[in-house]
């Protein structure tokens, strides 16, 4: 694997830090409801004591809300683990669609501030990828926000991805990558040091509002 | 008169409980779930306060807040944000913020902050009146 340039390297200590943020304001969101639940539940508590009595249904609610937020929370301290874990090796094998599944949810809030909604496609069949996982999430993250820059009609992204010999392919759905802007902003920054990195390429897609992604199962060099 | 508060943010559990417990206190709040829905109520209701979350899907509450003080300087504004950095603070503030709290909020301090931004606003609303008093003195000289 080619050396990694060192601006790229900065970039990428800055995407990390931009997603650690997101995390960070999402985790608040749910404390946030967590506090407000057992406020009222205070509230109700010392309402019960002046008016003699309490009512069930309305605490069984904010019981209900509570679990909800822990869930959330829990959901998204795992996806932080497993993000953070990204840069544990330079280069591993790994599923796929598990890791454009985690970069979906880590970037969620990104696409949310645009009034984008992301899906990822099943594959139908898995598909493994040999590479740098944190660099190969920092270029599709990098892809995510060019879209969200330019979002096509229907304000939806659809990821799929499919193996052909071996080559990978990464398609992305629902932006207009036909505007002039749109190309040059996905090749600006870290984005020729991460291709040659991962020895992809980006190409348009073959229909309108397409772009792709091809990625060897293994990298140049191993 | 109870304290009028716009509620402003995209988690609506959030505003639904919240909005619950400032009730308790004695406020009378209403809610949006977007900056643009808040702009919308405010063309039509008028508030002593609004509460704006800053991270919010369409447009941010910096952008929203902008607007707010663009069309109605009187209102005041406290940011609510689970991003607790200084530049935002700063910027919040240089933009007309009364106030800027992080979550998970203390209501209680919460709520104080809610009394001081309406007695700003009162005495704002007072100045604005006298002003036009004044003015209409003038014009007419009676």
């Amino acid at each position: 694997m080619p050396a990694f340039p060192q601006t790229a390297g900065w970039g990428g200590l800055k995407f990390f830090g931009r997603i650690s943020a997101s995390i960070s304001h999402e985790l608040k969101n749910a404390l946030s409801i967590v506090n407000e639940n057992a406020g009222l539940l205070e509230d109700l508590a010392l309402l019960a004591d002046s008016k003699g009595g309490l009512d069930i249904e309305r605490v069984k609610a904010l019981s209900a809300s509570i679990g909800r937020q822990v869930k959330r929370a829990d959901n998204i301290i795992r996806n932080m683990n497993k993000f953070a874990h990204t840069v544990d090796f330079e280069i591993k094998t790994f599923d796929l669609q598990e890791y454009l599944e985690l970069t979906a949810a880590v970037s969620a809030r990104l696409l949310a501030a645009k009034s984008m909604t992301l899906k990822v496609i099943p594959a139908g069949q898995q598909v493994s990828l040999t590479t740098s996982p944190f660099f190969l999430l920092y270029l599709i993250w990098h892809l995510l926000d060019c879209c969200s820059q330019w979002p096509g009609p229907e304000k939806s992204l659809d990821v799929s991805f499919s193996r052909d010999g071996g080559v990978i392919s990464i398609c992305f759905k629902g932006c207009m990558t036909q505007e002039p802007g749109f190309m040059t902003q996905v090749m600006d920054g870290d984005s020729q040091a991460l291709l040659t990195l991962l020895g992809a390429n980006i190409a348009p897609g073959t229909r309108p509002h397409e772009m792709e992604v091809h990625i060897p199962e293994t990298p140049p060099g191993v | 008169m109870a304290t009028k508060v716009l509620l402003v943010d995209d988690e609506e559990e959030f505003l639904d409980v919240l909005g619950e417990r400032m009730q308790v206190r004695g406020m009378e709040v209403k809610t949006s779930a977007s900056a643009l829905q808040a702009l919308e109520t405010l063309e039509k209701e008028s508030f002593d306060v609004i509460i704006l979350d800053l991270m919010m899907p369409e447009m941010d509450g910096l952008e929203a807040l902008k607007l707010i003080k663009q069309n109605r300087p009187e209102l005041q504004v406290i940011l609510l944000t689970g991003h607790g950095t200084i530049e935002k603070g700063v910027e919040a503030m240089r933009l007309g913020a009364m106030d800027f709290v992080e979550k998970p909020a203390d209501l209680e301090t919460l709520a104080g902050k809610i009394e001081k931004a309406r007695a700003r606003k009162m005495i704002l609303v007072e100045r604005k009146v006298e002003e036009e008093i004044r003015d209409i003195l003038v014009r007419k000289s009676w």
